[in-house]
């Protein structure tokens, strides 16, 4: 049987390298949460009624993915630190269901319903959901050490 | 009166004991800091980029930066109210953080930030979109608001990572290394 050696493991023994990994983890959220709030307003109603949703889904793509990529990989590595113990908290299963449901949402539904021409209340649904979904997802992070 | 017992009469403060003492106001108030940050700070950043040219292109700054300048307040406003809420309650812990002071020193910064640039950027977006090329004043603007940002989070990350040489002062405010030795990873269960 493989053990896993978590002192083997940077995070644990390098005291830079948890919090260093943790900021790449918080501002890359911020990159693509935000870009995706940008989508999610549009949608609302509440911002660049200039544009359509599809444009601004086109202009803020590429960041959302540059950010996801970066967000998980830097998530994939905190969860290195000690996996036995992530999978046991419930505030981190909670948290990996909403992510995966936030982004599956986010390139299905939210994408097709920004690149066609929605009605208002569609729109305002979609958007609604889907803000709440990515909002959700920094909650449950914070939950992780308080469960 | 000291700076020590100023912050503790600070934190003694009624509601400021009852966030502190919770079990869930905390990572509450926490949470909504941590997804306001996810949301606005976004926004910033967007801000910052379209001034660069890496995003929004076809969107005039000017149009970019008005439709974002209330959102962008509104989340300023929740974020500072959260972390006022968070320090204050643990202002114990906060006042000798090393981290906290230079996250507020570079809150400070993006004040200067905003009136230094003011006029030549931010107060004249439509200027920016006539002109040929993005002025170069304008990309120092948005270079120092990203670095000043990401600097803001990344301090305030740390100050959970930060440990008294007297112990008895405090332990770290929060971290979320659940397998950390027991210096910091204590905190999860400390709360």
């Amino acid at each position: 049987m493989l053990i896993y050696d978590l002192n083997a493991n940077p995070l644990n023994s390098n005291e830079w390298a948890f919090p260093l990994t943790e900021c790449f983890h918080i501002t890359s959220s911020a990159l693509s949460i935000g870009m995706i709030a940008l989508v999610d307003l549009r949608l609302l109603g509440l911002a660049f009624k200039r544009q359509t949703a599809g444009q601004l889904v086109k202009d803020t793509g590429l960041w959302t993915l540059a950010g996801l990529i970066i967000v998980i990989i830097s998530g994939l590595l905190i969860f290195s630190s000690d996996p036995i113990r992530y999978i046991n908290n419930s505030g981190y299963v909670d948290k990996m269901i909403l992510l995966v449901l936030a982004i599956i949402f986010n390139y299905t539904i939210h994408r097709k319903v920004a690149f066609s021409n929605p009605s208002p209340i569609v729109a305002k649904l979609v958007g609604a959901i889907s803000l709440l979904l990515w909002i959700s997802v920094p909650f449950g992070g914070i939950w992780i050490s308080f469960v | 009166m000291s700076v020590a017992e100023i912050s503790h009469q600070i934190q003694s403060i009624g509601f400021l004991t009852y966030i502190r003492e919770s079990g869930y106001t905390y990572p509450m108030i926490l949470s909504i800091h941590l997804a306001t940050i996810a949301v606005f700070g976004g926004m910033i950043l967007m801000t910052d980029f379209r001034i660069l040219g890496w995003a929004m292109r076809e969107v005039p700054v000017s149009e970019v930066y008005g439709q974002l300048r209330r959102w962008k307040q509104l989340g300023f406003v929740i974020m500072v109210t959260m972390g006022l809420l968070l320090a204050t309650s643990e202002m114990d812990k906060y006042y000798g953080n090393p981290y906290f002071l230079m996250k507020m020193s570079l809150l400070l910064l993006v004040a200067v930030h905003a009136i230094v640039f003011r006029k030549s950027v931010y107060g004249n977006t439509e200027a920016l979109d006539r002109a040929p090329q993005m002025p170069a004043v304008a990309k120092v603007a948005a270079i120092t608001s990203l670095v000043l940002w990401i600097g803001i989070a990344s301090c305030g990350r740390w100050i959970a990572y930060y440990e008294p040489k007297d112990k008895d002062k405090g332990k770290p405010a929060f971290s979320l290394n659940i397998s950390a030795p027991p210096a910091v990873a204590d905190v999860a269960l400390w709360k």
